[in-house]
């Protein structure tokens, strides 16, 4: 066979086959020796594009147009896409697709895994794979069916083996409807690889859609399969519900997997898509940072320890030390002196460090760590991260942190892994995050099981949290309790929380007490909201504010945040702009991103922007959404700088893809309606209002009815666009009441409903929706709602005839007119006629000419008539024909009269065609 | 428990073959086992797959007397029974692979008060007492899962563009799983009604509701649900309709 300049042997050349297409190896007779990877489709599509068939044809042609120019080293790249026709016996033509294709040769990942794949060749495929898939996500294409049957390999010049993805962007049911009629049972196939949302998109779908993460699943299930051998789910089923049912229900066996991958499996193979890996960079950077064997060695963050000169004077000290005493006691006696030493110094610390006489514990601590104690570094964490007998610094705090890693104290990683997490001096960062704590977790155990109150507390918290552990808060509680008798005061202040959770606010209160006693001064936090709410004991909020107070002035970050949204609330206090601005400033500057983005605003108000923005952008940098949205508001209102459309879109996608609702609609704005300049991206926009609306975004939900009214870029769906005015209706917006109001007197998605239109436009038009009391006013003026209601009508003409709109200027002039109002209705004809409403001018003319509501005046009716006329109105050509034939406001022509008159007439004005022919 | 002469359809409908397949062919008062079986897979093999349900699980039952209305057990073997057979009619016959069939199965007990209700796929059975549904089987199709999880609602379900896709089917390549239902609460006049989706086209469940009442005879029924049906079915329709005369 032959398309074009390629040639192949359908007996022989098949090399795939599948229910919707066979692919063959074909020659590309232009250059000799290339192959070229043909996928002919078993359905025909019709030449043109009309009818069902050149529907197909032309979405066919719409998705190869966006795959068309992908290039990637691990992609199969698509060349074109061409015709076969075939003429049957009656002559009719059917004309079947045929993708052109890079053609590789060297099997597929299906075929290599039976025969076994090596931990390196598994981790090397998989991250290649990875890296097609993340640029295919970066072009905005979800694969959607990544399995290893899709994996091809090819061979690089210098012959090695590379993986390159197929079967991307062209989805089969652009092809077939076939699958529609079918039952499962035919070659539809088993679904091994399919996500959840793939089966139940609102149940476990991001934001109840297919979305990227549904490729890093199926990329977790590759792995699961590279490394084991086995289908994680359904492995020995070809059963579809029971495969489905056990990626629904089931939770991996991990036993076989290599310890080092089974944290990263899990993370792609969490049930609900908003738990696994937001992106396949970062799915990819999780399986990077795992080096080597299973004694992973831990690479320290790039936190730039060495610039901490404070730091490392310390670690000079003990060398210096070392020498000093070696030289005095020999080797040998030099380490029992320091072992004795540093725990002694340990101990003192703790003892101190329990009472809460921190700043004693501190000084210990510093002491413990000139002999490079690992412990005493991660101790000196803890107190640098809360401000504990020292400044409140993250930095130093996570620095302090690799120290201790570094001289092997474990249990430092999960202090790194909270910091990651929380943002607390690095990057939000969730998977990094697990890694952490997936590496302290042996340590933590090791010593949790010996006893030690802190690693007993980290262990809870594990628990707590299920971080590394099946969550389990009975576990947590018992750790808890043994950490707190041994009078650990972070246990007790967690024991006393989860009481409070509880609602056992009799043993919450206790708790915070005794913490409170050791000087712990969230538990001041705890006992302050206990007062604030009244919880165990009586409402008192002087007492709240005072523990709250001590809370806050010993350097509690919560706290001092929540006094200054107390003072700038006037929440319990008196409003007091200062004090807030004080209070939010502490937390702001120790880092707190709600703090930095409350102060933000208090700038913001105080319309001091670039104080503002610097805040909005500490806490945006950090992560904190709030404080992206409001970068965005600034970039794009223009508030003290320069308007920068661009700029306010990126803040705006950044909030937006953490989830905020209202930058989500933002995006979405400026994207539908191309406000940054470039060309409008409606299908970008309406993801975008998707994803707001799930969260009742008013104004996206408002776009979204919109759009599927209006049909643009969906299909018109007036039911759905009902559906959205509605929800958007309910939280009172006032278009969307004005479209339902429409819809409603209408009949459109619904019967006709006057007096439900009559409801919805009052609510907009109350709120002074132009086009609703327009509306609104012609549904009484035509007697809609009956005849006694049209006296309705003319305060909302007034209303909208004020606002310039010139219908109801005209209607409103016409009823005061008929009412014999004529001062008010000249008032109104007069605006209606310079907008050239030719009845208007018309009227006027007229007003003018009988001299009603003001004085006669030919000279205004002759040049009002001429305008109406020359705007199309027969009767004023009548009238303007006359003031010709009698010379009135004008010299008299009966050239120019006759002339009117003929132009009136042929406007099928019966008089003027009569006066013609009586009198020319 | 005694039963009136049931009533049953087995048509063609609008399709060039009939791919469904009841059993018994004739019923008489004393039938005890009822079937309906829709048969998938083009050239008349999905009509074979039917038959081979229907007359397979027949055979089991004739050669495996069972006492009560059976458990799970059995009925898993019966499936396997039939299972086999596919298996060993697919060696002669390998175009034949990829045929399936649906069923739909109503056991009475003779000595026990009780009845059993089996079905694999999108045909259905219901309990119907009084113009009230007591129990009806949850299809294995794509639509019933996504009502299951709330994804959907009913009314989205009725025009859903995978309505027709179901989930589990007879194939004898990939071992099927049989879902059981024991009835122990059975009264005079209750009726059970088998029918393939061609029937569950145009007979909804308010229609359901509203003609199987009591005092109606099985022979009434029919008819109107065949006057509803006919005509306005594209696919094949069938059904049997059993009324309890004696507990």
């Amino acid at each position: 066979m032959k398309l074009s300049h390629y040639q192949w042997n359908p007996e022989k050349d098949l090399i795939a086959e599948g229910g919707f297409a066979e692919v063959f190896k074909a020659h590309d007779l232009n250059t000799k020796g290339r192959y070229v990877a043909l996928k002919i489709y078993k359905e025909a599509v019709s030449r043109g594009t009309q009818g069902s068939t050149g529907q197909k044809k032309y979405s066919l042609e719409q998705e190869f147009s966006k795959i068309d120019g992908l290039s990637h080293t691990h992609l199969i790249t698509y060349y074109d896409l061409e015709y076969i026709v075939h003429t049957d016996a009656m002559g009719r033509e059917a004309s079947y697709p045929v993708l052109i294709m890079e053609y590789a040769g060297n099997g597929t990942l299906g075929q290599a895994i039976p025969l076994g794949l090596s931990l390196e060749d598994s981790k090397k495929i998989i991250l290649e794979v990875a890296q097609a898939i993340e640029y295919l996500h970066k072009q905005g294409i979800i694969h959607r069916d990544i399995k290893p049957g899709n994996v091809l390999f090819g061979k690089d010049r210098n012959g090695n083996r590379v993986s390159k993805i197929t079967d991307f962007g062209i989805s089969q049911d652009v092809l077939s409807d076939k699958t529609i009629g079918q039952s499962m049972t035919e070659g539809v196939g088993t679904p091994h690889y399919m996500a959840p949302e793939q089966f139940f998109k609102r149940n476990f779908g991001l934001n109840g859609e297919i979305s990227e993460r549904t490729d890093i699943w199926a990329l977790g299930i590759m792995f699961y399969k590279m490394l084991t051998k086995q289908l994680p789910f359904g492995h020995d089923s070809k059963d579809y519900e029971l495969t489905r049912d056990s990626i629904i229900n089931d939770q991996p066996d991990y036993s076989e997997v290599p310890e080092r991958y089974k944290a990263v499996l899990r993370t792609c193979l969490e049930k609900k898509a908003v738990d696994r890996y937001a992106s396949v960079s970062q799915f990819i950077n999780a399986l990077d940072e795992i080096q080597g064997g299973e004694g992973t060695v831990f690479i320290p963050s790039k936190q730039p320890v060495e610039s901490h000169p404070a730091i490392k004077k310390k670690r000079i000290w003990p060398a210096l030390l070392a020498i000093l005493i070696i030289v005095g006691l020999g080797f040998g006696g030099y380490t029992f002196y320091q072992a004795a030493k540093v725990n002694s110094l340990l101990e003192s610390g703790w003892k101190s460090y329990i009472i809460g006489d921190h700043k004693n514990a501190y000084d210990d601590y510093i002491k413990a760590s000139e002999y490079e104690s690992g412990e005493a570094y991660y101790f000196l964490s803890t107190m640098h991260r809360y401000g504990f007998g020292t400044d409140a610094d993250f930095e130093k705090a996570n620095a302090y942190s690799n120290l201790a890693i570094e001289k092997g104290y474990g249990m430092a990683n999960f202090q790194l892994g909270m910091a990651q997490e929380k943002g607390w001096g690095l990057d939000v960062d969730s998977a990094k995050a697990k890694s952490y704590y997936k590496k302290a977790f042996k340590d933590v155990k090791k010593l949790s099981d010996e006893g030690n109150p802190e690693a007993l507390n980290i262990h809870g918290i594990m628990y707590r949290m299920g971080t590394n552990v099946e969550q389990d808060f009975e576990r947590s509680k018992e750790l808890y309790k043994k950490a707190a008798e041994q009078d650990h005061p972070a246990a007790i202040e967690n024991l006393a929380w989860i009481s409070k959770n509880d609602k056992n606010y009799e043993e919450a209160f206790k708790m915070y007490e005794k913490c409170k006693d050791l000087n712990r001064y969230p538990c001041y936090r705890g006992l302050g909201d206990m007062y604030r709410f009244g919880q165990y004991v009586e409402k008192d909020s002087v007492k709240a504010l005072e523990l709250y107070k001590v809370a806050a002035e010993n350097g509690d970050l919560t706290s001092q945040f929540n006094l200054g949204v107390f003072y700038k609330n006037g929440v319990f206090v008196k409003k007091d702009g200062i004090k807030a601005i004080q209070w939010l400033s502490k937390a702001a500057e120790k880092g707190h991103l709600a703090a930095q983005n409350e102060l933000g605003i208090l700038y913001y108000r105080d319309k001091n922007y670039s104080e503002a923005k610097k805040w909005f952008h500490l806490a945006s940098e950090q992560g904190n959404t709030f404080g992206m949205h409001n970068m965005g508001v600034i970039y794009y209102s223009g508030l003290g700088i320069p308007s920068d459309i661009k700029l306010a879109k990126k803040w705006f996608i950044k909030a937006a893809d953490k989830g905020y609702a209202n930058s989500q609609y933002m995006a979405g704005k400026i994207l539908e309606y191309g406000e940054t300049g470039e060309t409008p991206n409606i299908p970008e926009a309406i993801k975008y209002y998707e994803l707001a609306s799930e969260q009742n975004q008013i104004s996206a939900l408002y776009n979204l009815g919109r759009i599927y009214y209006d049909g643009k870029g969906k299909n018109k769906d007036r039911a759905l666009a009902k559906k959205f005015f509605t929800k958007s209706a309910a939280q009172d917006h006032v278009a969307a009441n004005y479209m339902l109001g429409v819809m409603a007197e209408k009949g459109i998605a619904g019967t006709i409903d006057y007096l439900e239109a009559e409801k919805r436009y009052l609510i907009a038009a109350k709120n002074g929706y132009l086009n609703a009391q327009r509306n609104l006013a012609d549904l009484y003026y035509d007697r809609k709602l009956g005849k006694n209601k049209e006296i309705k009508a003319t305060p909302w003409y007034v209303k909208a005839a004020e606002q310039g709109d010139l219908h109801s200027q005209y209607r409103a002039a016409l009823i005061y007119y008929n009412g014999q109002y004529y001062y008010a209705a000249r008032k109104w004809f007069n605006k209606a006629s310079e907008q050239e409403h030719a009845s208007a001018q018309r009227f006027l003319g007229y007003m003018y000419d009988k001299g009603l509501g003001g004085p006669k005046d030919l000279k205004k009716a002759f040049e009002m008539y001429r305008r109406s006329a020359e705007n199309g109105d027969r009767v004023s050509m009548y009238n303007l024909a006359s003031c010709y034939y009698r010379g009135d406001g004008t010299t008299k022509n009966t050239f120019l009269a006759k002339s009117w008159f003929q132009k009136s007439c042929s406007a099928r004005y019966q008089k003027a065609c009569d006066f013609v022919t009586s009198n020319f | 428990m005694e039963i009136y002469l049931p009533a049953n359809c087995n048509e063609i409908g609008q399709r060039d073959s009939n791919e469904d397949t009841i059993y018994p062919h004739i019923a008489t008062v004393k039938s005890r086992l009822f079937m309906v079986c829709d048969g998938v897979g083009g050239q008349a093999k999905g009509e074979l797959a039917s038959n081979m349900v229907c007359e397979g699980i027949a055979s089991y039952l004739d050669n495996n007397p069972l006492e009560g209305v059976g458990d799970e057990a059995y009925w898993s073997a019966s499936l396997r029974f039939v299972e086999n057979q596919f298996l060993e009619h697919f060696k002669e016959f390998p175009e034949s692979k990829g045929m399936a069939s649906t069923l739909s199965l109503f056991h009475i007990s003779n000595k026990e008060r009780r009845v059993l209700i089996a079905w694999i796929g999108d045909s259905r059975v219901y309990h119907i007492r009084d113009g009230k549904i007591q129990y009806r089987t949850k299809d294995h199709s794509i639509v019933e899962a996504l009502l299951e999880m709330d994804e959907i609602t009913p009314q989205e379900a009725k025009d859903h563009p995978k309505r027709h896709i179901i989930t589990r089917a007879i194939n004898g390549t990939n071992p099927s799983k049989i879902d059981i239902k024991i009835i122990a609460e059975v009264r005079k006049d209750d009726f059970f009604l088998l029918c393939s989706d061609g029937i569950l086209e145009n007979l909804d469940e308010e229609k359901i509701q509203r003609w199987f009442t009591k005092e109606v005879s099985v022979e009434d029924l029919k008819q109107n649900i065949m006057t509803c049906v006919k005509g306005n079915t594209k696919d094949n329709y069938s059904m049997y309709i059993i009324k309890i005369k004696k507990i």
